[in-house]
């Protein structure tokens, strides 16, 4: 029940993330909800297997976005602090033992707190490493403020689309 | 020696960590537009029906449009093919000579960025269908959209002027004053005109098209028009913006122009300068 549940989640992320790369609204919102199938991972998965995930992933999304390491780069140290996030930022206690997908049921306020961690940390990577070549930084400031929060709308969405089916 | 083991063993993701994370940084670092539209081409290889599906729906819903502005321009086209066949003393003659300087093909945008520091729109046509490098990209109605990067069989990955990387020379239409056509970020609609020199006379409005010498868009290619002026901190030059003419966002049809006579022109420039 929980490999089809992700798998599903994996298909409608990457194609959801199609959508988004082409979709023209403004340069000051480009939304991404790939990083959510780092936060759906079980909080047992090992380091190892975490940096796994995350090259995979960033590099699957260089591949489909037509970037050259940048979104690899945004993503590892997502996939290596998200221990850290988990057990520091969102309060989560090493020996409460806790295991299974993080989902709102299971970790309560501490699931916010982490999702909200996640999300800023990768946009604040991804958007100021590609922003570089460019000289306004007010417009970058206000591309991150307003990218993130349209991708934790998303996000949410599909928290609360797949976070009982995950859980079960 | 065990504890250096041990050191090793317990410090080993992070290592890995930090040694992928520094080869990721330089593949960006030194990644420029030519690689990054390779991804893309082969990207498009695997997902490019997804995008064509996508394209096709929302084409659909912008036909309607299309057509009336297709409609208009063939219109406008045939009054101006009249007035110039009425001046020309030998039509023949002159028409070739225009034909063989630009191949025309037509194409369809099957997928596009205008959010990124660096936009490309994917083109439905490759070097089957005679696509090449370097070749101009243009709407229907003579705008200029941006240039061929790498093309595959099938397919064809364009830098748009919303590129962080594109930098083309533009011309104040009716002044003759050059400038550099660049975007820095922001509104996807405005791009930035500067070295314009401060002894041009530029007023909002002013139309801005593409220099014949930067070999890609024919002379009449527009870019836009002035939507304002100011002068450079150095108070040398001006530094304007323009609202661009094609409408980025909205991209379905648009025509491919081969210069046939810039692999000429090149390469007597690259013999001059050596």
């Amino acid at each position: 029940m929980r490999n089809g549940a992700y798998i599903l989640l994996v298909v409608v992320v990457l194609l959801l993330s199609l959508v988004l790369n082409n979709l023209a609204i403004t340069p000051l919102v480009a939304p991404m909800v790939y990083i959510l199938l780092l936060i759906f991972l079980p909080i047992e998965t090992s380091q190892w297997k975490m940096l796994g995930a995350g090259v995979i992933l960033g590099l699957t999304m260089d591949f489909m976005m037509g970037t050259v390491g940048l979104n690899l780069l945004a993503t590892l140290p997502v996939a290596y602090f998200r221990r850290f996030i988990l057990f520091s930022l969102a309060g989560l206690s090493s020996v409460s033992n806790e295991e299974g997908v993080p989902t709102p049921k299971r970790l309560g306020v501490r699931f916010h707190r982490y999702v909200v961690a996640v999300v800023v940390l990768h946009s604040l990577l991804f958007y100021g490493f590609e922003w570089l070549s460019l000289s306004n930084f007010g417009v970058l400031m206000l591309r991150i403020l307003c990218s993130i929060s349209v991708s934790l709308a998303l996000d949410y969405i599909l928290i609360y689309l797949f976070s009982k089916r995950l859980s079960a | 020696m065990q504890k250096l083991i041990y050191f090793i063993r317990k410090t080993s993701v992070a290592i890995v960590f930090i040694i992928v994370e520094i080869i990721a940084i330089r593949m960006y670092a030194y990644s420029t537009p030519y690689t990054q539209a390779r991804i893309l081409v082969w990207s498009n290889a695997v997902v490019g029906r997804i995008y064509g599906t996508f394209a096709g729906v929302s084409n659909y819903f912008a036909l309607r449009k299309e057509n009336r502005e297709l409609t208009e321009h063939i219109a406008h086209l045939e009054n101006h093919i009249r007035n110039l066949e009425a001046l020309l003393p030998n039509k023949e003659v002159a028409a070739s000579e225009v034909l063989r300087h630009y191949d025309y093909l037509t194409g369809r945008v099957i997928a596009s960025t205008t959010n990124r520091a660096r936009n490309f729109i994917t083109i439905d046509k490759g070097y089957s269908d005679g696509v090449s490098a370097d070749m101009a990209v243009m709407t229907p109605d003579g705008n200029a959209v941006g240039v061929v990067v790498d093309c595959s069989e099938n397919f064809a990955v364009a830098k748009t002027l919303l590129n962080a990387d594109m930098r083309i020379s533009g011309v104040l239409s009716g002044d003759g004053s050059h400038g550099a056509v660049v975007w820095r970020g922001g509104d996807a609609g405005v791009i930035d005109f500067e070295e314009l020199s401060k002894y041009a006379s530029v007023k909002e409005g002013d139309v801005v098209c593409a220099a014949g010498f930067s070999h890609y868009f024919p002379r009449e290619a527009v870019i836009g028009n002035i939507e304002k002026v100011a002068l450079a901190e150095n108070g040398t030059s001006y530094n304007c913006k323009i609202r661009l003419a094609a409408d980025m966002g909205r991209l379905y049809n648009v025509v491919l122009v081969r210069n046939n006579h810039s692999g000429e022109a090149k390469a007597l420039e690259e013999k001059a300068k050596k």
